[in-house]
């Protein structure tokens, strides 16, 4: 303490007399942290996993290597009994960094649930195989760790250091061939990327912090709602003030928009969907792209009514020159999914045309976001949570045909796809059940999530609402066109060769598990909508 | 002599838009990758710079920012650890490191 009197009176600085004491620390910080520690169970269990792989692959021999996924499933599967035990609990956990609530443990669920046939794909993989696997599943689960995070954070450093746990071990999944030069090259990308919409973010948080002297999510919604903030109301500069707040949540958004690939951070995901490993493009559309739509729906919700005090459907929330962010979303919304559905109609990779896809499917779950805050019969977390289940089941079963064909045909071409309806009945079939549902007919998953987020718009009502409407219906039909092509290669159009593929049991345990998905979703969609409409925030 | 809070944050933007020219309209990777470090350094100044205004005002905490450039130091030197391996396996692979000529991926 000496030093750092001393250096503050060097540089004229008053010592900062709000410095929390030894006898505070002992009273009130110790005992909260040890009581956050059991809700921090699911958290530490995965993290306990992803090391203790690591080292069993150090005493392992190599052909026992691939059978730590069983370890990664177990490890997937052991904190959801914590979860299930604290499902209900409401709780701010050390000191206001992160929160246990349902919302954060549905998501913690989904990802954790979601992972599973992710490392099961990456067991039946033909590329990942006689390779040491330790470090695949370890940074797997270190990401998954991350995007729990990401569901319970409530403070901007938690925020920030979760989305980079996340975004620093996909950078490593991606690159994960790196002695191939699409790989390689993906993984660039997405660095590069990644690490631009993290500074832009940063920079966001720190004005951020200085308009509010505070790095809670509510904390930037005080300062919407009362420009006339205490250091600022001198000479009338609650103008400039809501603009610095505009520009903060602007720049925070860059770094979400990033994550979930929506304009404008959205250049990434073609090159980096294309050149990863295929198991990897599929955790990153479905469980990446969730993660971050749970951060963009704790940080947006943070800004809606329940936390300011506003009445619900009150629609003034107002950035600077009164703008509703809501409007912004609106035309984020807008351009995201025409982009993604026009640039789809033109490629002939599948995992390219999956990029462009799962960018035009951000695009569709934003008109959930738009809603957050309003008074409708469908919540915005609601029909979002319910969308996302419904993706992660086309999407995974999608890429789970792709990769098992990858294993035979060594290829993602859709010239390559010629004839698969003969050579591959079941694959050709479950494959045009997933388009079918990604499109939105009935009686899919995809029909029921598209039907509820469209309802959640139309209820709120009002021009922007109804040309968002027209938008998604028109952005629907463009994209029947891209999708159908597909189903037309694999039936109609002949193939080089007639020899029939085969495929793994475990691989077609992850087709089934998806169709049954598929189409349960649709059918029990009330079961589902029940659980996410009681996905209550802590305030 | 102290410092402004404003010249502080001017500097700070003007570091950051120095980081952003320089990732945009560099073509070698390994500038560019030193232009991210230049925006990150940025967000810490700024974060450093509002951390001691915070100082002279008792109602707020200026442990937040500055716990929170730790934190983004520590980001920063994870993103060049796996960025710079990165860009050993590219030039592995490619032998350049001119961003225009790595061009497999695009359409």
């Amino acid at each position: 303490m000496h030093l750092l009197n001393h250096l503050q009176a060097l540089l004229t600085l008053p010592v900062a007399v709000t410095a929390p004491g030894v006898e505070q620390f002992r009273d009130t910080f110790y005992p909260a942290i040890i009581d956050s520690l059991k809700y921090f169970g699911p958290e530490t269990q995965v993290a306990v996993a992803a090391i203790a792989i690591l080292l069993l692959d150090l005493v392992l021999p190599i052909q026992f290597s691939k059978h730590l996924a069983w370890a990664a499933i177990l490890g997937c599967l052991a904190p959801l009994s914590g979860i299930g035990h604290y499902y209900e609990d409401s709780k701010s956990l050390f000191l206001g960094m992160l929160v246990i609530d349902p919302f954060a443990n549905f998501f913690k669920a989904f990802f954790l649930l979601g992972s599973i046939p992710v490392i099961m794909l990456s067991f039946v993989s033909r590329k990942l195989e006689g390779r040491r696997m330790g470090e695949y599943y370890f940074i797997l689960l270190s990401s998954v760790f991350g995007a729990m995070l990401m569901a319970s954070s409530t403070h901007f450093l938690t925020l920030f250091l979760s989305l980079e746990i996340l975004s620093v071990c996909s950078y490593i999944l991606v690159g994960y061939f790196r002695t191939e030069r699409k790989g390689a090259e993906a993984a660039l990308k997405y660095i590069i990327y990644g690490s631009i919409a993290a500074a832009i973010m940063g920079y966001g948080f720190s004005l951020w912090y200085g308009m509010t002297g505070s790095g809670e999510i509510s904390s930037l919604a005080r300062v919407f709602w009362s420009p006339e903030h205490e250091i600022y109301t001198e000479r009338n500069q609650q103008a400039l003030a809501a603009l610095t707040v505009t520009f903060a949540f602007l720049f925070v958004f860059v770094g979400f928009a990033y994550k979930i690939a929506a304009i404008p951070m959205h250049f990434w995901a073609p090159d980096v969907y294309e050149g990863a490993p295929t198991v990897v493009t599929a955790f990153l559309s479905v469980i990446s792209k969730a993660a971050g739509f749970a951060i963009l729906l704790r940080f947006l919700g943070g800004l809606s009514s329940s936390v300011s005090g506003l009445a619900p459907g009150d629609m003034a929330v107002k950035l600077w020159a009164g703008v509703d962010w809501r409007l912004i979303l609106i035309v984020i919304s807008i351009l995201t999914m025409t982009l993604g559905n026009l640039a789809a109609l033109w490629q002939t990779n599948l995992k390219r045309l999956m990029a462009y896809s799962s960018i035009a499917h951000a695009g569709y779950l934003l008109m959930g976001l738009s809603i957050l805050g309003t008074a409708t019969r469908y919540t915005g977390t609601q029909t979002i949570a319910f969308y996302l289940v419904a993706y992660l089941s086309m999407n995974f079963g999608a890429f789970a045909v792709a990769i098992l064909v990858e294993n035979r045909l060594n290829s993602s071409e859709l010239e390559d796809y010629k004839g698969l309806g003969r050579r591959a009945p079941f694959l050709a079939g479950a494959l045009t059940v997933f388009i079918f549902s990604l499109i939105g007919v009935p009686p899919t998953a995809g029909f029921m999530g598209k039907f509820h987020l469209f309802m959640g718009i139309i209820d709120v009502g009002g021009w922007p609402y109804y040309l968002l409407a027209i938008a998604a219906a028109m952005n629907t039909a463009l994209s029947a066109y891209y999708y159908l092509k597909i189903a037309r290669v694999m039936y109609f159009e002949k193939g080089s060769s007639l020899e029939l593929i085969q495929s793994s049991a475990l691989g077609r345990v992850v087709v089934v598990g998806m169709l049954f998905l598929t189409f349960y979703l649709c059918f029990c969609a009330d079961s589902i909508l029940k659980t996410t409409l009681n996905l209550g925030m802590h305030v | 002599m102290t410092l402004s809070l404003s010249f502080c944050l001017h500097l700070s933007a003007a570091i950051f838009s120095i980081g952003v020219y320089g990732v945009l309209t560099r073509s070698n990777l390994i500038v560019i990758l030193m232009s991210l470090e230049i925006m990150l350094n940025a967000v810490n100044l700024s974060l450093v710079a509002f951390g001691r205004a915070f100082l002279t005002d008792l109602t707020r905490d200026p442990s937040g920012p500055q716990v929170f450039v730790i934190m983004v130091l520590a980001v920063a030197a994870a993103e060049a650890a796996v960025g710079l391996s990165i860009l050993l396996a590219v030039y592995r692979k490619w032998r350049t490191t001119n961003a225009g000529e790595i061009d497999l991926l695009k359409g």
